[in-house]
Order: C-alpha cells, then structure tokens, then sequence
C-alpha cells in the first residue's frame, strides 16, 4: 500500500459494474486517482459516464445490483494510518461514512426526509457516530448553519419542504460537515438551484473548506463552476479517466480529443453563439463497449489505430495525464480557441 | 364559534354574527365539520329514497314469508303482516321523509319496521360492538402483519420469503372470503374436526354469564378467532402487496441512500426512513377501511353465525325494513366520513407537508 | 438397545391408548344431572330465531315466541292439531268443539290444562287472545264476530261468515295467558265495545301498544319454556317445565335451537348437530345430506312451480295452445331439474295439489281430467288443428302467419324455479316456439307480475292450504285481477266466460267450493272448479315441491316409516309433524342425544 504523505485518499485501478439482464454493466473500468489534503478534484463528463457510481463505490452505498469487481481505496486517517475501504466491516463502514467520507447529493431536493425535521436528522447522524450531547450538537450545527448563511434557529426546527431550494443544499453541506469529515463528495451542487443561489453555495463551500481544511471531490458537468472550485479535474467517458491534470492544464491546454468537445460546448460571452459545437454522437453502450478507444466513434480526430486500440493513460505534461494516441493534435487543434 | 359580546358587536349584531359565522365557517376545522355533516345528509336522503324504490315492500315481504313457513294463504298472511307492522305503504315519500328527519334531528333513529317497538338504536346497539370488535381486531391484524411482512419482502426482494410470500398473497387476494370461510368449516371443522361446528360458532358461549370474568372474555375472544382468521386471510395479501409495493419505491428514494450515507443504522433507517415514508400511502386506505368497518363483512357473518351489523344489514334488507336499512346506513356513512376526517388529521401529522396545504 | 427401545415403544403406546380413552370418556359423558324429573335427552333444532332487542318475549308481535318457527307450538299450545291426510283436528287444548247450526262455532276446552304458572287454562284466556287478536286484524275476522264466554271452559265464536275455514284457523291458534296479556285484552275489549273500527286513532294506538308490549317472562301451555337469558347469539335453549298437558309425553328435557339460515345450518346439518331442519336445502345438499346418514322427510308443500301466462298476450291467450304446451312440457324432466328428489311433477293439473284431487273428487271425475301426458305429437296435431303452421327451420307459425315469440322472465335468486323456467324454454323451443328467458331479482317480477309486465313467468300454482278454494285462489285471486290493487291485472286471466256452453262466474264457482259448513254440499262446486281449470289451463301446473327435511336418526328414535300418513303434514310451522311426534312421546332421545 503504497501512498504518499500528503495524499489523503488514493483510488487504485478500481473497476465498478452493474448486473443487468442484458449482462455485465461495466460503469466504471479501471480508474486511479489520488486526492491531497485540502485539495478539491472535479470530476467531468456527460451524466452516465460513472462519475456517481464512483462516488457511491467510495462510500460503498451501491445499488444492490452494483459490485466493485477491482482496486483499492486506500484512506490515510487522521492518526496517520492508511486503510483500504473495501476491506472494512459494515460496522466501521457505517463509522467512515460522514464522519471520514461525507457526500452532498445533487440539489438536496430528495435528499433530506420530508416527513422529519431538520433537527431529528442532525441529531440521527451524530448519534450513529456515537455523539449523544444534543446541546453540544445543536450548539455545532447552529454554528454551521450560521456558517452557510442561514437563519440558524429557523432551519433547525424546520421541515424540508419548508426550506427552498438552495437552502436545503446549504442545509446538507453545512451537515456534511457536522462530523469534521476528510473528505466531502460532492455530487452536481448547484445543479437544481438559481444563478444567485449557485454563487452563494459556492463561497460558503469555500469559507467552509478555508476554515475547516477538508479535501472535495465534487462531479459536476459545469464547467466554469469546475474552473472555479477544483484545483485538479479528471475528464470520465464511458467509466474510465481519460484525463486528468491541473486545472489550468487541463482547460487551457486539453489533450484528449472529449476534453476539447466539453469545453466547445460551453457558451462564451466573448464569442457568438454560432461557433458553439456539441459533441456528435451519443455515450457508449457500456455492456458492449467499441473496441479500441472508447471515444473513437465520435471523435474528429480518430485514427486507424484509435479503432483497434486502447490507449494507455500517459503523462505528458507535470501532472497531466492522457488516454489519447493523437493528444499532440488536440493539442494543436485547441490552442486557436483560447 | 365565536362568541361576540364586544359592546360594537351588539350594536351591529347582526353583521358581527354573520362576521364571526363567517370566520367560523372559513375555519378549517369548522368547515371540515360542515362538509361531513352535509356528507351525511346527502347520503342519508338518497338512500332513504332508493330504498324505498326497491321492489315490493315489508308486508309482503312478510307474507311471503308466513306463506312459506307457516303453509296458510297468502291473503291471511298479508293481512297478519299489515297488522302486526308500523308501515303503511301508501303514505306518500315526502312526508316520510320530513318526519324521519324531525326524529333524526333529535338522534332519534325511530323504530324497525318488522320488530315493531324496537327502536333501530337498540338494534344497532346490539350489533355494532360485535362487528367493531370482530372485523377491527381483524384489520388491525392484517394491517400490521402487512406492513411488516410487506416490508421485509421488499428489502430482502427476491429472496425465499418474497417469492413464498407473494406467490401466497397472490393466492389468498384472489380468493373470496366467503371460499374461505366455506373451505375453513368444512374442511377444519367437518372433515378433520378440528374444532366443533356446533360450539364453536356464533359470538360468545351463551352458558357463560356475561361480564368482565376471565371465562367470558376467553369465550368471546376463540369465538372471534375463524372469523378474525378468515377476514385477515381475505384481506392481508392486499396490504402486503401494497406495503411491498410502495417500500420498493421508498427504498429507490434519495433520502434513504443519503441516511445510509450518514452512517445510520440499518434499523434506523428502515424505521424511520422507509417504513414511516411507506406507510404514508397506506394510511388513506386503511382509513377507508376503518370506516367501512361498521359495515361488518357481511358474508363472514352470515357463514361463521356471528352476528354484527353487517349481518343485520341484509336480513333488513332482504325484510325491506326501511327504518332499520335507514339507521345501519346512517352509522356507516357517519362512520365513514369521521374515518376520512381522522385520515386527514392522520394522514397531517405523519405527512407535514399536507398539513401546511391545509392551513393555507 | 434394541430390545429395551422395543420396551419402551410398548410403554408408550399403551400411554397413548389410555390419554385417548381418557379423553374419549370425558368428550362422550352422558349430560347427567337434569333438574327435577325433566326427561333427559336434547332435541336439537335449528332457526334463525331473533336475537334481543328483535326477539321479546310477546308472542302476539313478530320477534316474539311466535318466531321461534315450528318451536313455538312446544310453548304455547293450540286448540288442536290438523292431521292433513284424514282431514281431521286431534284435540289439543280444546276438548271438542261443534258448529251451532250456520250461527257459531263452540268450543269446550280441557278443563285439567295448566300454565307453567299453575293457573287453570280458562275460557278468558281464549277470549282475551281473541280480542286482542281483533285488534290485530287477524283473518279469523273475515269468519267470526262476536267471541263470547260462555262459561270457565266453553267459548263461543258467533260467525259473521260461515265456512269451514273458521274452524280450521280457530282450532289452530295458540292461546295465550292472560296473566301477561290480561291488561291488554281489557283494553282490547273496551276499544271494541266503543264502536271504534280498524282506522279508528284508539284502535291504531291500541294496536302500537300491543306490538311495543314486552313481557318479561313466558307463561306457557306447551312443555317448554324459556327467558330472555336463554337466547344466545348461537344457540337458545327451551326448557322443561312440568304443568302442561304434554309434560309427561315428551320424551326430551331440553330442546336447543340452532341459530341460522340455510348456508349457516348446512355444516352443522351434516356435521351431525342437529335432530331436523325445516330449512329448503338445495338439491346438492340433499344428496351430501343423504351421503352422511340423515334420513331425508319429503312432505307435500301442496304448491309448486308453473308456467305463468299472460292472457293478453296472443297466442298464449288460445286454451289450445296452453294444452298443446302442456303436452309439449316433459314434467318429469321438469320436477327433477327443479328440485331434484324434492319435486314431484303434477299428474291430475287441476289447479289443486294431487293429494287433494283424490280427497274431493269422485273416481268418475277424476277420469274426465286431462292429465296432459307428454306426447309433442299430440299437441302438434292440436296446433295444426288451429290453423298454426311451421316455417321452414320447423318453427311454429300462429293462425296469423306470426312466430310464436315471447320473453319468459324467471326469479334470479330462486335457484329452482330458475331451472324449471329455463328447461321450460327449453322444452318449448324444442317444440318449435321461440321463447327467451331472462333472469329478474324476485321482487321486481312480482311487481312485473301484478303489473301484467310479461308474456311467460314462474311461480307456484296451489297453496299449502287444505282447502280446494285456497288451492285455486293462489292463482286466480292473489296473481289475477280480482285480488290485485287498482290498475294490476297479473295474468288478466277472465273470470266470467262461456264454458261448454254455459255461463260460468269462475270467482263464484270457486267461492261457493268453500262455502258453508258441509263438505259435502261443496264437493260438486271443487269438482266443476277443478274440471274447468283443467280445461282451461290459467297456468301450466308442472310440479309440486316437496320438502327435504334432514331427520338425523342418530339423535332422535321412533320416527314412523316413511308411508305414514303423518308425513303429510309437511315441514312447516303450524301442524309440523314434528310437534305432533314430539308432544306425543312417539319421538324419543336417539344414541347420541
């Protein structure tokens, strides 16, 4: 188990798949990553591309169809020790989930109980991890809240469906942190929420993560919000990263043919919205996937060698990694558009 | 209501009253009561119309009757019949009506028609406790044993218990209670004897003198026991199907991937997470359920020689005894509509969010 | 080890044996300890009796003793009892009784009879049962007026109306004891004294004030008796009392009476619970009841099923074409799928049950019935002779070229006369008709009936009635015109018409055959009647029902063989041989009882 000092959590090679009645579901193929302390990773690319079956593999909340069929998952804890997350027992399991691994779902709209106040599912998370001084916690929690921007004694005594939008999603960041977690998932936000709301969310998760230090893998298909928070983006196609490296690497200068095609379709203010381009094509039949690279039947770049073979994720730049045998023309191809 | 007693309020009193009638009415509690009331009356006058446009009437109902067992001429018999009921059949409708409603007014349900000086509440009195208690144990069991057993099947879907299960309740839903209770009779008690057909049916031993005696309570309880078996037999299949149903789809929900993400307890989840969520349907329906409970399984009743309203029922409607009909109807539809009403105060304090709907 | 395990099975089974005959002594202990010198023995009946508030202890209001089925005759006894096939009363209460002339009816009571209380059964008892029966509108009152005391044991009735019918409902009714209706009676006397008719307000309260009467307790004639507390939700209880006339002739110290109807008796029918059951049993039934031992009575109900026809309706209004449908009718296939066993198809079709053709006509005019033998080519010879044809496809065409259509509506929930209206159908558009059934709900068709709404329909021809008129009356007045409210015609079959030449008045004819005290003088009247009707066919007799009372042998000992004329009395409430073989001591405790 090797690891270096500063990483946090270290994703090896995992491979995720599904059971269908069709066959084998391969959601996620041999991914690696590893995430730093404090740092924040955003994970891009189309919605069923296993940027969520991967998150839900972290914490091992699968569908019951779903099974890790590879890797490690290795968890530096605070006291230095490194602990392989798919070798856990349910009971410590169930302890590493929120406490060490906490997760926001996208837009918390279904995410909290509609039937149980706000503070009974405060007090029903702290209690699973064996904290039962319910002043101490309301104490905690009214802080947090105060944290995020909300009405603290309001929000405590409220039921979900009294809240809006933006601030049920507050409500659950400002849980995700209740247990001072390592690591905060954090699955599309500000997906379901207004332009002013996504702005609030996005300082208060940034005040949250000066004061308390936690590192954040958060998968969403907004690139500019991506821009802005992630120090570290990895593009997924079909289950596997296919790229990855600095923020600033990976947006000015995309190697991998998808990486282009995402950043294409985002609008510009600087430029007319003519010169917009999605990407042909749809997503991959994961149970029969195309032989060679993935991406090739919908890539502008595609080789005779593409089509045959799959290529090796590289490192080409300090930190950059790619999966593409014509990355030096994508390259060339992407330096016009900035 | 109300009341208005401010020094303004009797200058304009009839403004303040129509002011705080108003408020009163607007109220949702009052206006709830209203509606229920007006639930009431509506049915109470179609059926006391309809069951007047039944085909002939007590007396010759009667007749017939005394013809058939007693072997004399129908015209004896008819007129035996006419003097011995409080009908008259050519009093016209509408006069019947007002003087049913002046009495009802009054919660005086009048007398049956066929047991002349038996007033209808006392019929009812004697029923109504039996069939409450009978066919209410009955659907608090079956309910609960549905919502558990729905609820275990759903989580462990797929499993032995499942496919047993639903194969079973497939079964028992589809057979009609009264098969059941057929099948229960001929087959325990005729064939293998099981227990006696003679003793063990009806509602209570009557060699036992009544009252609070451990002897009497066990008889009322074994004697409640084929009828109670049988109704949770035709019924629990519907309730496990329908609890397995909406855990399923509350399993699939957000909020329960995110309790388990918190590190909850399973137990804690499946309590307070599914099992609460999953419920909420089935409150509705089982309110319906509790107030068709008055009704009686009629069936049941008839077969296993337990008598409760439901039984009642149909011997006056077989007797046509409109003031009797007239007074089951009446407790049914109250009971029916108080049900509804409990349902939605239910229904508001395990659903907050139908209870802010309301107050607005 | 073997050995010692064969030892030890040997110890167990013997265990075994001993634990079941323990337990088979304890379940099969005789009741012992009656009180008094009540026999031992229970009769075990079954009714769907009423259940407090509904059941009381007045027996002059429905939910009384009164409906407690054949039962109450064990607790309140009548003046005598009706032997059916001799035509003759047993004197029960009453001594003997005469017809004064066209003037009155007397009757002598027994002077040793007892209440339960120990009073003296008297001639006030009797009168105050009548005056209260006045206020009641009982059909007695269509015969009798004045009821006088003539002394402590001699009542009597002068009649308004004389008929042999006067005696037979007098001598039947039950007494009742003054000392629990005495207030009543006395105020009935008053109310009638004052002149005050049926509609007057005195008489309608008196009449409310009757039927509300509670009595606490039964005071009975009959060697039976029991209270409120022996009406139980399954079962009531009569009990032996020991002042009746009866009391040392029953044979039973208890009779327990099973609640429930037909689908509710069944299993303990056949589970061997009950001694007889008067309840109708479906043909399926029968045959499981017959398979578990029980010996099955089949008494005459004197009624049964017939083809109802609409006289308005052409061409069924032709007497030809009801004959040639009589012969077109197998009426032993119909009796059978009507009732199975428990029919029998109706041979003389004189409008009169069988059993009563041979009681009141000669041999002679007997030989001149029709009995309309199937025979399809007769009756086909009998259209033809009208001027009917057939069409190609063999379907009858009437005299007008026109086909012989016509709806036959039938009761849905009378699961018999169901089947005899649908092999009815059958039969007839076999023959060449073109008939449709429809099943109806059963009230709706008499309705339907009354209001001439129909071509074809079911129901019974005959009455229970020993009387010929009432024989004829059940169709001809009750679903006929004459008998109907304003506007109902039934069959609209004509009652005044020209017969063989001869101007008859048919409700005359039939009114006069139960007229006057003299059977004699009215036998030429039922013969004309029955030969008329026979002729005529205002409906199509097909069968006459019989009952299927369970009588389980293991319970009950003596019963007659099965040719004695007693069974004729029939299973039902009033003269139920039953009571007869009960009160007599004929009918004992069997094995098991």
């Amino acid at each position: 188990m090797s690891i270096s000092d500063s990483t946090i959590l270290s994703v090896q090679d995992v491979s995720i798949s599904y059971l269908a009645h069709r066959g084998k579901v391969r959601a996620v193929s041999r991914v690696s990553f590893d995430l730093h302390q404090g740092e924040s990773l955003a994970l891009i690319g189309e919605s069923g591309c296993g940027k969520s079956t991967l998150n839900l593999g972290i914490i091992r909340l699968l569908p019951k169809t779903g099974r890790i069929d590879q890797g490690k998952i290795l968890y530096t804890t605070r006291d230095g020790r490194v602990v392989d997350v798919l070798g856990l027992s349910e009971r410590e399991m169930r302890e590493f989930r929120w406490a060490e691994c906490a997760m926001v779902f996208q837009a918390a709209l279904n995410s909290l109980n509609p039937v149980i106040r706000v503070r009974d599912m405060v007090y029903d998370t702290a209690q699973a991890h064996g904290r039962h001084d319910r002043v101490q916690i309301r104490k905690r929690m009214l802080e947090l809240f105060r944290r995020v921007r909300l009405d603290p004694e309001r929000v405590f005594n409220a039921y979900p469906h009294e809240l809006s939008g933006g601030m049920r999603q507050r409500v659950l960041l400002a849980l995700g942190v209740l247990l001072n977690p390592q690591v905060v998932i954090l699955d599309e936000p500000t997906t379901a929420v207004d332009i002013l709301t996504q702005r609030t969310i996005l300082e208060v998760l940034r005040e949250l993560r000066a004061a308390m230090g936690f590192s954040i893998i958060f998968i969403s298909h907004d690139l500019s919000i991506a821009a802005e928070m992630a120090d570290t983006v990895a593009t997924m196609y079909a289950g596997e990263i296919v790229e990855i490296g600095p923020v600033e690497e990976l947006f000015y200068r995309p190697r991998h043919a998808y990486t282009l095609g995402l950043l294409e379709a985002v609008p510009k203010l600087s430029v007319g919205a003519q010169e917009l381009v999605s990407i042909p094509g749809s997503p991959p039949d994961l149970i029969e996937p195309p032989p060679g690279c993935k991406f090739h039947p919908r890539c502008p770049f595609v080789t005779e060698r593409c089509r045959r073979e799959p290529p090796p994720l590289v490192e080409e730049a300090p930190g950059h990694r790619v999966a593409c045998f014509e990355s030096a023309r994508v390259l060339a191809h992407s330096q016009p558009v900035r | 209501m109300e009341a208005t007693t401010s020094p303004q309020a009797v200058q304009s009193g009839w403004a303040a009253f129509w002011k705080a009638t108003r408020r009163a009415l607007t109220g949702y509690t009052a206006r709830t009561l209203l509606q229920g009331l007006l639930t009431i009356w509506a049915v109470m006058t179609f059926t006391f119309v309809l069951i007047r446009q039944m085909p002939s009437n007590p007396v010759q109902i009667e007749a017939e009757r005394i013809v058939r067992e007693e072997l004399v001429s129908y015209e004896e018999a008819y007129s035996r019949a006419a003097s011995l009921f409080d009908f008259d059949p050519n009093q016209p409708i509408i006069e019947q009506y007002v003087e049913y409603l002046a009495k009802l007014i009054r919660l005086d349900f009048g007398q049956s028609i066929t047991s002349a000086g038996t007033p209808v509440l006392d019929q009812i009195l004697q029923y109504l406790p039996w069939t409450v208690f009978s066919v209410g144990l009955g659907l608090l069991i079956s309910f609960t044993i549905g919502i558990f057993v729905g609820m275990a099947m759903a989580y462990w879907r797929g499993g032995i218990l499942d496919n047993v299960v639903t194969a079973l309740a497939s079964i028992l839903f589809g057979i009609p209670n009264y098969i059941i209770a057929l099948l229960i009779i001929l087959i325990l008690g005729v064939q293998l004897k099981l227990f006696s057909v003679a003793e063990a049916l009806g509602r209570v031993d009557p060699t036992i003198e009544p009252g609070f005696t451990p002897e009497y309570i066990g008889s009322v309880l074994s004697h409640a026991i084929l009828p109670v078996v049988t109704y949770v037999s035709a019924t629990v299949g519907g309730w496990i199907l329908t609890m397995k149903s909406s855990t399923i789809a509350t399993l699939g929900e957000e909020y329960v991937t995110v309790a388990q993400a918190r590190g909850l307890s399973q137990w804690r989840v499946l309590t307070a997470y599914v099992g609460r969520n999953a419920m909420l349907p089935l409150v509705t329906r089982l309110a319906i359920s509790i107030g068709f409970v008055v009704g009686g399984s009629v069936i049941i009743e008839d077969i296993y020689r337990y008598r409760g309203l439901g039984k009642f029922l149909t011997t006056a409607i077989v007797a046509r005894d409109y003031t009797s009909m007239q007074g089951v109807f009446l407790v049914i539809a109250v009971s029916v509509v108080v049900a509804n009403m409990l349902a939605d105060v239910l229904y508001g304090a395990l659903d907050p969010r139908v209870r802010v709907g309301k107050e607005q | 080890m073997c050995l010692h395990h064969r030892v030890l099975e040997g110890k167990m089974r013997k265990l075994t044996v001993l634990i079941l005959l323990a337990l088979l002594l304890t379940s099969v202990a005789p009741v012992i300890g009656q009180a008094g010198q009540a026999p031992a023995g229970t009769f075990y009946g079954a009714w769907p009796y009423f259940l407090p508030p509904d059941g009381h202890l007045n027996s002059f209001a429905t939910g009384g003793p009164s409906g407690i089925g054949l039962y109450y005759r064990w607790v309140e006894l009548p003046m005598a009892y009706f032997l059916r096939a001799q035509g003759e009363y047993e004197p029960w209460l009453a001594e003997s009784w005469e017809f004064e002339g066209d003037e009155a009816f007397v009757v002598h009571l027994r002077q040793d009879a007892k209440w339960s209380d120990g009073n003296p059964i008297t001639a006030d008892d009797l009168v105050g049962t009548y005056a209260i029966g006045r206020i009641l509108l009982w059909s007695d009152f269509n015969y009798v007026g004045e009821v006088e005391k003539v002394d402590d044991y001699t009542v009597r009735f002068h009649l308004a109306n004389p008929s042999l019918l006067a005696r037979h409902l007098i001598l039947r009714t039950t007494i009742r004891s003054m000392a629990v209706y005495g207030d009543l009676a006395q105020k009935a006397m008053e109310v009638y004294a004052s002149g005050a008719n049926k509609d007057s307000e005195s008489w309608l309260a008196l009449q409310t004030e009757i039927k509300e009467f509670r009595p606490e307790v039964v005071v009975a004639s009959g060697p039976f008796i029991y209270g409120l507390e022996d009406i139980g939700d399954s079962f009531m209880t009569l009990h032996w009392q020991p002042n009746s006339i009866f009391s040392e002739t029953v044979k039973f110290g208890e009779v327990k009476i099973w609640y429930g109807e037909t689908e509710a008796v069944t299993p303990l029918v056949l589970d061997g619970k009950v001694s007889y059951a008067t309840h109708g049993f479906p043909p399926a039934t029968d045959q499981a009841m017959m398979d578990a031992g029980l010996r099955i009575i089949r008494g005459p109900y004197g009624y049964g099923a017939a083809v109802y026809i609409n006289h308005d309706k052409y061409p069924f209004s032709r007497p030809e074409v009801r004959q040639a449908m009589a012969m077109a009718i197998d009426r032993a296939e119909s009796a059978f799928l009507t009732k199975g066993l428990s029919a029998l198809p109706v041979q003389y079709m004189a409008g009169m049950a069988d059993s009563l053709v041979e009681l009141w006509l000669s041999e002679e005019d007997r030989a001149a019935l029709n009995t309309y033998p199937y025979d399809p080519a007769a009756a086909e010879q009998l259209l033809l002779s009208i001027g009917f044809t057939r069409d190609a496809n063999g379907k009858w065409l009437d005299d007008n070229g026109d086909p012989v259509v016509g709806e036959y509506i039938f009761q849905a929930e009378w699961a018999d006369y169901g089947a005899a209206a649908q092999n009815a159908v059958e039969q007839l558009n076999d023959f060449g008709f073109q008939i449709t059934g429809r099943a109806v709900q059963w009230q709706q068709l008499d309705e339907d009936l009354k209001a001439g709404n129909f071509t074809l329909t079911v129901r019974s021809w005959g009455a229970a009635s020993p009387f010929p008129s009432d024989q004829f009356n059940q169709v001809l007045r009750t679903w006929n015109y004459p008998g109907l409210g304003e506007g109902q015609k039934g069959i609209n079959f004509p009652m005044e018409f020209e017969w063989r030449g001869e101007q008859i008045d048919f409700g005359k004819l039939i009114a006069d055959a139960g007229a006057g005290l003299d059977p004699e003088a009215q036998r030429p009247f039922v013969a004309k009647a029955a030969a008329i009707y026979n002729d005529l066919l205002p409906v199509i007799p097909l069968s006459e029902a019989l009952a299927n009372n369970p009588l389980n042998e293991n319970l009950v000992s003596g019963a007659p063989a099965d040719d004695d004329p007693i069974w004729l009395n029939g299973g039902g409430s009033v003269d139920n041989y039953i009571t007869y073989l009960v009160m007599n001591g004929i009918l004992t405790p069997g094995p098991e009882a």
